[in-house]
């Protein structure tokens, strides 16, 4: 059953994205986008990540887009906007909409409905069995924190550069003025 | 039946509570001010929330001039519809909850920070240059203490081990966690205010000064709506106040469902105190004590324990 809500989802990503770009109103623009996201999103609890979509709910919808709109606001944006940008739209909604086909025909016609009759028997080894009984933090943080830790603290010395950079370009501006 | 049972015992006593908190802020509120409050609808005036229903739902809708009509009327509806939800993953004094999380506590955060939206989009499409500068006001303040809500929460959920507010609750069966982080709870308790748009950091609001703010342009029921999500919020906040800090419904390590009702009364009635005691902050002091003041020391709280843990 779950496949249905999962179709609907992606009808939903799809036609959300396609109106984002066809809109003619940029704050029009912006909400679909969030809904794009929004959309996108309500499928990672179906694939056990349900912490990945707490994160994006709360960075991506919750503050990036929200200055998304306070720019847009506060400075009253208003652009000319592509005219081809309808087609653009309709012509990316087919090539995404036949693609998803394409590819679930080589993955088999079955697939689109699955019965739920289906039942798949595989042994495990210990570890694998413990790691099944994870919740989705603590399987992020098992792969993160080990074998990935030093990219995780180039990214951080990364973004740290980044906010050390704005805090001294806002007050190199301060003190020009 | 399951399913429904506790949706209707979830969603009935919080309806009937939103609307008696009302009546409990305008009681405590005149006690403080040493006058009466309500008492002239029913006895002690206890039919007053039913009267200001019914005289909301009377009222003429009056719609702008040039307002965005479906961002207008979707905005009080989302407000509304996310206060709700956010009932969905708080537990109850028998600590049951319909929607079971692990990342129940994230799911909160998130869901505030959606209630966002429904400001902006209220500011917006009202038409009006107050109402957008209030609404955008109002949702800068909630982002910032969003982030310093979320730093807080970080020592809880290291402690406990889990995000699941029922975890939470039964890691704190031998002591609380106000014991152990008590300037994280003071903190929270300022952030829930900033969150929930209370006194003093009311600035967008502000009854006294700019009328209503982002909802200067609703009227009758769609006001009605904010209102309500306003409340709600505020209960849900509480509720969440006591999973985190007081221990949810333990009381020396016994279990007990009236603990749970008698703190978040507790916590209710500390939002009520405090609006009624201080002075409204200016939003750029309402800023600074969140970027410069609450934040930096959370974090560095959070340095100090997990160097203590390490």
């Amino acid at each position: 059953m779950e496949y249905i809500y999962i179709y609907i989802l992606i009808l939903l990503l799809l036609l959300s994205a396609c109106l984002c770009v066809a809109s003619n109103d940029l704050i029009l623009t912006i909400f679909l986008l969030a809904l794009t996201i929004l959309s996108g999103i309500f499928i990672f609890p179906f694939l056990d990540a349900e912490y990945v979509m707490v994160i994006f709910l709360i960075i991506y919808l919750g503050a990036i887009v929200v200055f998304f709109l306070f720019g847009v606001m506060l400075l009253n944006l208003r652009y000319n906007l592509n005219e081809n940008r309808q087609k653009i739209g309709f012509l990316i909604f087919v090539v995404f909409f036949f693609s998803l086909f394409y590819i679930l025909c080589y993955f088999g016609l079955y697939s689109i409905f699955p019965s739920e009759s289906i039942t798949v028997v595989f042994e495990l080894n210990e570890i694998q069995f413990l790691f099944l009984s994870l919740t989705n933090v603590e399987k992020i943080g098992l792969c993160l924190y080990t074998e990935f830790s030093f990219l995780l603290i180039i990214g951080m010395v990364t973004m740290l550069i980044a906010i050390l950079g704005c805090i001294a370009f806002i007050s190199n501006n301060e003190n020009k003025k | 039946m399951k399913l429904f049972l506790l949706f209707i015992t979830t969603i009935v006593p919080l309806l009937i509570s939103i609307a008696f908190l009302t009546l409990l802020e305008r009681k405590a509120m005149s006690s403080f001010q040493s006058r009466r409050g309500p008492n002239i609808v029913g006895f002690l005036g206890i039919l007053q929330p039913i009267a200001d229903g019914i005289k909301l739902l009377l009222k003429e809708t009056v719609v702008p001039y040039k307002s965005s009509l479906i961002l207008y009327i979707c905005a009080p509806f989302l407000s509304f519809s996310i206060s709700i939800l956010l009932w969905f993953i708080i537990p109850n004094c028998f600590l049951i909850n319909i929607i079971h999380s692990n990342v129940s506590l994230l799911l909160i955060f998130g869901l505030s920070s959606i209630n966002v939206y429904s400001i902006i989009i209220s500011g917006w499409s009202s038409n009006s240059n107050y109402a957008l500068l209030g609404s955008l006001r109002s949702a800068s303040q909630m982002i910032s203490y969003e982030i310093s809500i979320s730093l807080l929460m970080m020592p809880i959920i290291a402690f406990s081990g889990s995000l699941n507010l029922i975890d939470i609750i039964f890691s704190q069966k031998n002591i609380w966690y106000l014991f152990l982080f008590p300037i994280q709870a003071v903190f929270f308790l300022i952030s829930m205010l900033a969150e929930t748009n209370r006194t003093p950091f009311d600035l967008p609001e502000s009854e006294s000064e700019l009328v209503s703010g982002f909802n200067v342009e609703y009227s009758a029921m769609f006001f009605a709506l904010f209102f309500l999500a306003e409340y709600s919020n505020i209960l849900a906040m509480s509720a969440l106040f006591v999973c985190c800090f007081l221990g949810g419904s333990f009381l020396f390590s016994f279990n007990f469902a009236i603990f749970f009702i008698v703190k978040q009364l507790f916590i209710l009635f500390v939002f009520i105190w405090i609006r009624s005691s201080f002075p409204r902050y200016r939003f750029d002091q309402l800023m600074l004590l969140c970027w410069k003041n609450i934040l930096p020391l959370s974090l560095c709280y959070l340095f100090f324990l997990t160097m203590y843990l390490a």
